[in-house]
């Protein structure tokens, strides 16, 4: 009681916390900052002597890499001489070709790390050398028991380098980027990581199969290539559902489903380039998917999908062919769909297509974009007098949230007219409101005559607003009030249609 | 216990100024202090806390009753939390992370610290000093001394500005 009346009446409450409380604080802090904590009085002294975590993840701190050698060096060496747990550890180095002084801390003190109490080791490692250059990564890394979170760039992977391969019973995350690694070096790796959490495999080269099944705590996989590598070396064959995953991220490689597969916990697939075959999404059960991303699918093109996703919050597809696409969630619940549609070429199949999917996807708020396929668009054909098939009723256009149309003006009048007979939009737009001057100008016409004229579906109401981007708020205005805006607080224009 | 009975079970906790609190126990629970306490049956009649006064008290409730009213998103309870702790000054930050040791809630300790270093980072030591009101009490020579020593760590970033 003595003791909380003193802190009471004094102002100086921090330096009163013990110890631990002010290691906790403490642990926050780049070593640096922790350092310079010593100089604030006596009692602050040699706090940071003690703590129980080093953080070298900013390289920028140190004046070169010698300093940070010897700085890294003399701090682990203090534990060690003085006996004091070391439990987390995070080292961030770029390795240059003559930096010999970096490779031998490595080999010194990984291997002591496990007797100092280590329990979190993160290393984040990179090449500094272009990948081409096939620098081979120090065998020391993988033989480092203690690792918690690895992040490997620019290295070769070969049989050397994991010659002293470990168990990693701690390693969360693993993160290879810009690795050349063969899929058998690949596989003994991610066997030996039973914890693995998050895997991130990232423009590697060489890899051509990645089995995951077996991984039992894996939740979060990313994988990407570049489209050019992929060309050369064939695309990697990715296997992976185990029950534990959450998110699955894939561009440019071949998803192997199985049929029937249950994704469980799954909550977001994004899949992006991915050529093979995806019928099986219809026969999998995604009973907890929220988002799911589809780009540039061709494995899509002839298929017929059905997606049994009852919590679906989100879908997004975007690609140069209408695809086939229906989503089963709950009817009660309200989600969005957003298409990106690239066309070359617009046909009355494309329409009866487009239709087709609109209808597929009606229970959902939808946002449809529309863009021209290239730059060309003296290219690009639009047909004007189109034919929907009589078995189709359009008499009930599907109401679309959004349309956007990001094409040449000249196509706008025909893209319009097919467009309005296969759905009902609330808004044209988002055009900026000076960028976009030619759109606007192009659609205000089309749109009044629209208005006032004597079409089919012609509209009660077209109003053009913009949207101030402080106060979140549309406003109504008038194409001849544009120029009096402030460039920054509005941004957009769009035509509200009833 | 409540899971039983189907009524929500409220706890009496006691500061050490004796101010009364009455807690949902599925909220108090988030301290394994009292958590432990609950399961041992020793919660029947009033928990005294005698290292928590009751301002500070009154404070790890509210958040108590805020953070347990968040169903399973991570995301969303970091924001009621950097919410909860973005107005509080630097005097109930040290009174909060000493209760949230003294209650062991883990969640609410490591963002009250996180929140003070983040209040250290990148400023000067007279900065540091002045906010928190330590007293230097080096003489000039051994202040020299141990900069010398760190000279390293005072090259860079710092200020004195005050957000």
């Amino acid at each position: 009681m003595a003791k909380k009346l003193r802190a009471a009446n004094s102002i100086d409450k921090i330096s009163e916390l013990p110890t631990d409380i002010l290691h906790k604080i403490l642990y926050y802090l780049s070593h640096k900052e922790a350092v310079r904590t010593s100089l604030l009085s006596k009692a602050w002294r040699y706090i940071w002597c003690t703590l129980p975590n080093l953080d070298f993840s900013d390289t920028s701190a140190f004046t070169n890499k010698q300093h940070f050698v010897s700085i890294v060096n003399s701090n682990l060496q203090r534990y060690f001489d003085q006996r004091t747990c070391l439990q987390e550890l995070h080292l961030s180095i770029s390795l240059n070709h003559s930096d010999r002084g970096l490779v031998s801390l490595l080999k010194r003190w990984i291997p002591l790390l496990k007797n100092m109490g280590t329990k979190k080791f993160c290393l984040s490692i990179r090449s500094a050398r272009h990948i081409r250059a096939c620098v081979e990564l120090p065998s020391v890394v993988f033989g480092a028991e203690s690792l918690h979170y690895l992040h490997v760039q620019r290295f070769v992977l070969g049989q050397k380098a994991i010659q002293g391969l470990v168990i990693f019973k701690h390693l969360k995350s693993l993160h290879l980027q810009q690795v050349c690694i063969d899929e058998d070096i690949f596989h003994k790796i991610i066997l030996s990581c039973p914890s693995i959490e998050t895997m991130r495999v990232d423009r590697c080269m060489r890899l051509r199969k990645i089995k995951g099944n077996d991984l039992r705590n894996l939740k979060d996989f990313f994988f990407s290539r570049f489209q050019n590598v992929a060309f050369k070396e064939g695309l990697c064959r990715i296997e992976i559902h185990p029950p534990s995953i959450e998110k699955i991220n894939i561009t440019c490689g071949d998803l192997w489903l199985q049929r029937g597969a249950n994704f469980l916990n799954l909550k977001d697939l994004c899949l992006r380039l991915v050529r093979s075959s995806l019928d099986h999404l219809s026969s999998c059960k995604f009973p907890c998917l929220r988002s799911l991303k589809i780009w540039e699918c061709e494995g899509l093109k002839e298929s017929h999908i059905f997606i049994d996703a009852p919590k679906i919050v989100y879908f997004e597809y975007g690609g140069d062919f209408v695809p086939h696409i229906s989503i089963i969630a709950t009817s009660s619940r309200v989600w969005d769909s957003y298409l990106n549609l690239r066309f070359s070429k617009v046909t009355s199949l494309w329409y009866f297509k487009l239709n087709k999917l609109l209808k597929l996807l009606s229970h959902s708020n939808i946002c449809v974009e529309i863009n021209q396929y290239s730059m060309k668009y003296r290219d690009m054909i639009v047909q004007e007098n189109i034919n929907l098939g009589q078995d189709d009723n359009c008499d009930k256009p599907v109401v679309v949230e959004r349309l956007s149309l990001r094409c040449h003006v000249s196509l706008f009048s025909s893209l319009l007219e097919g467009t309005f007979r296969i759905c009902r939009p609330r808004n044209i737009g988002d055009y900026h409101y000076r960028g976009d001057i030619k759109r606007i100008e192009c659609l205000w016409k089309i749109l009044m005559k629209r208005e006032s004229g004597r079409e089919d579906r012609k509209f009660s109401e077209v109003r053009m607003e913009i949207y101030e981007r402080n106060k979140d708020l549309w406003h109504p205005t008038t194409l001849s009030q544009l120029p009096n805006y402030q460039p920054g607080e509005y941004t957009v224009t769009r035509f509200a249609i009833k | 216990m409540a899971a039983e009975t189907g009524t929500p079970t409220t706890l009496t906790l006691k500061s050490n100024d004796d101010e009364l609190f009455s807690v949902a126990e599925s909220a108090a629970i988030l301290s394994v202090t009292i958590r432990n306490m609950v399961e041992d049956g020793c919660a029947g009649g009033v928990i005294p806390l005698d290292n928590v006064d009751g301002k500070t008290l009154a404070s790890v409730i509210t958040y108590m009753n805020g953070i347990s009213a968040i169903p399973a998103d991570e995301e969303k309870k970091k924001s009621y939390r950097d919410k909860f702790l973005s107005d509080k000054d630097f005097e109930t930050l040290a009174d909060m992370v000493l209760a949230a040791n003294y209650l062991n809630m883990s969640c609410l300790m490591d963002a009250v610290s996180a929140k003070i270093a983040q209040v250290m980072e990148k400023k000067s030591v007279g900065w540091v000093r002045r906010k928190f009101g330590i007293e230097n009490d080096y003489t000039p020579e051994e202040e020299a001394a141990v900069k010398e020593e760190h000279k390293w760590t005072f090259e860079g970033v710092e200020t004195d500005d005050d957000n």
